[in-house]
């Protein structure tokens, strides 16, 4: 099941010969992709860890696992972008979890300061329009999913809570939160699914 | 396991908050079950769509250099460092007749034609202090910073529409976006009527809003002097305007167009494309390259 539009067959076409350059020993494609998905991935990673620094650091470490261990990505299974994002992801949900026992001090206002200053609020000629038109949908998908669904999903997603921690933290029992996010990930699943596109038809 | 405690064991495993005996189990499935793969798949997808939603943020100044750094390449200057390269535009087209980039035929720079200064010039006075003298060179001065300042007007006019016409693409995708989650969301899968299709095309409209847009894909680039146009179809083979798509420039991005209800979607049955003369047409000259049922 194709859940968005796809970017594009030029577009695959260009990330899988970058990829192959890489896979060839070619750093310059790594700084290419690294501009073609970056910006993507340090707002994931900004948004689930909160500090600049350690965002950047996850962002480039999903990039350098690629360049170290480039067998790692396997074109033929899936987008780069999926892969990366995927791993970054990761990256953060494990540093959120690591640190959740620690008592961090977050200078959140700061935090906000900077993604304030940095985030490109106009609509950049260079921006991928398939990302963008993707984003809007998703968003408003979201927007419309009843608020403990999206709330708990939330906490899922971007917070790194499991199931149990959900329950904890919302005071919902076990089995209403695991029935609330496999409704709010199915509708979200049938929303977007309404965007599938096959070329050529 | 019945279906509801699959999906919710895959769920959980797609965005990674099982607890480890959960995990467990999961990671036992998947091995054995083609539909959990299956399943986890689809839901993979779901979570990327999550990781999108989040708007994207330009790195920290200095990133690249970081980068290299980390990776133990180097040999670049740090301001070359920092250049990242743009990404690719996929594809912005426009809805009207307002052209992105420089117009052809709009005119150039203005020439100055200085056999009619009509002020001797005195080479003599060049050498001395310009108080005063009002020479050739300053004749050149002068119509050299005109010309930049026409140019300058011209092209920023010319940009400042090419904003306004990805502006309101950006609109329309907006705007799309938000009767996808309509819940009497009606959709038209656009087909071939005879031979290979022209690109991939969908309609998407609502009832509630009265809106309808079109969204096309690799949409083939027609000959000059022609245009897609869109048509709706009554019940009665009744065929009505519904707005020109340009002339294909056969990129392989998405292209949204809002169509033109004129606030009787309730009465469309079918979309219908049309190649016409460009500009568009009162009534459809040609026999329909694509259509589809409004379901």
């Amino acid at each position: 099941m194709q859940v968005l539009p796809n970017n594009g067959d030029a577009e695959r076409e260009r990330d899988k010969s970058l990829v192959t350059r890489v896979q060839n020993g070619d750093y310059t494609a790594i700084e290419e992709l690294y501009a073609r998905y970056s910006r993507q991935a340090y707002g994931l990673a900004l948004r689930i860890l909160n500090n600049s620094e350690s965002a950047e650091d996850a962002v480039q470490d999903a990039f350098l696992r690629f360049w170290r261990q480039p067998g790692s990505f396997d074109s033929g299974k899936g987008r780069f972008v999926t892969w990366l994002l995927s791993i970054v992801h990761n990256l953060c949900i494990d540093q959120v979890r690591r640190k959740r026992h620690q008592t961090v001090s977050m200078d959140q206002e700061e935090t906000q300061q900077q993604i304030n200053y940095l985030a490109d609020n106009s609509t950049p000629v260079h921006e991928e329009v398939w990302l963008s038109m993707q984003r809007t949908v998703i968003q408003q998908a979201l927007d419309n999913l009843p608020q403990e669904q999206s709330r708990m999903i939330e906490m899922a997603f971007f917070k790194g809570l499991t199931h149990t921690e959900i329950a904890h933290e919302t005071g919902q029992p076990l089995g209403t939160v695991k029935s609330r996010i496999r409704q709010g990930l199915m509708k979200l699943k049938g929303l977007m699914s309404s965007l599938e596109m096959e070329p050529g038809n | 396991m019945d279906d509801q405690k699959l999906q919710e064991l895959i769920i959980g495993y797609a965005l990674d908050i099982l607890e480890e005996q959960e995990r467990q189990e999961a990671d036992e499935l998947l091995k054995s079950n083609s539909a959990a793969r299956a399943l986890l798949a689809e839901f993979e997808e779901v979570t990327f769509a999550l990781a999108l939603s989040v708007e994207p943020v330009e790195m920290p100044v200095g990133s690249l250099a970081r980068l290299r750094q980390k990776a133990g390449v180097g040999g670049l200057e740090p301001a070359a460092a920092d250049e990242l390269k743009p990404l690719s535009l996929i594809a912005h087209v426009p809805t009207t007749g307002i052209p992105i980039g420089p117009a052809t035929g709009t005119g150039g720079p203005t020439k100055f034609n200085n056999s009619s200064a009509t002020v001797p010039v005195d080479f003599r006075q060049k050498t001395r202090s310009n108080s005063g003298s009002f020479g050739r060179s300053s004749w050149l001065a002068y119509a050299a910073a005109l010309v930049l300042f026409l140019t300058t007007a011209v092209f920023g006019i010319l940009w400042m529409s090419s904003q306004n016409e990805l502006n309101s693409t950006e609109n329309s995708r907006r705007n799309l976006a938000q009767i996808l989650s309509s819940p009497g969301l009606r959709v038209a899968e656009l087909k071939p009527v005879a031979g290979n299709a022209p690109g991939s095309m969908r309609v998407y409209t609502d009832p509630a809003t009265d809106k309808a847009y079109l969204v096309a894909q690799n949409l083939a680039v027609l000959p000059a002097g022609k245009e897609y146009e869109a048509w709706f179809v009554t019940a009665d083979n009744q065929a009505r305007k519904a707005g020109l798509l340009g002339t294909g420039d056969g990129k392989d991005g998405l292209l949204v167009y809002e169509l033109q209800t004129n606030g009787q979607i309730e009465q469309y049955e079918k979309v219908a494309i049309t190649i016409e003369q460009k500009g568009g047409v009162e009534k459809s000259t040609q026999q329909p390259v694509m259509t589809g049922n409004i379901a």
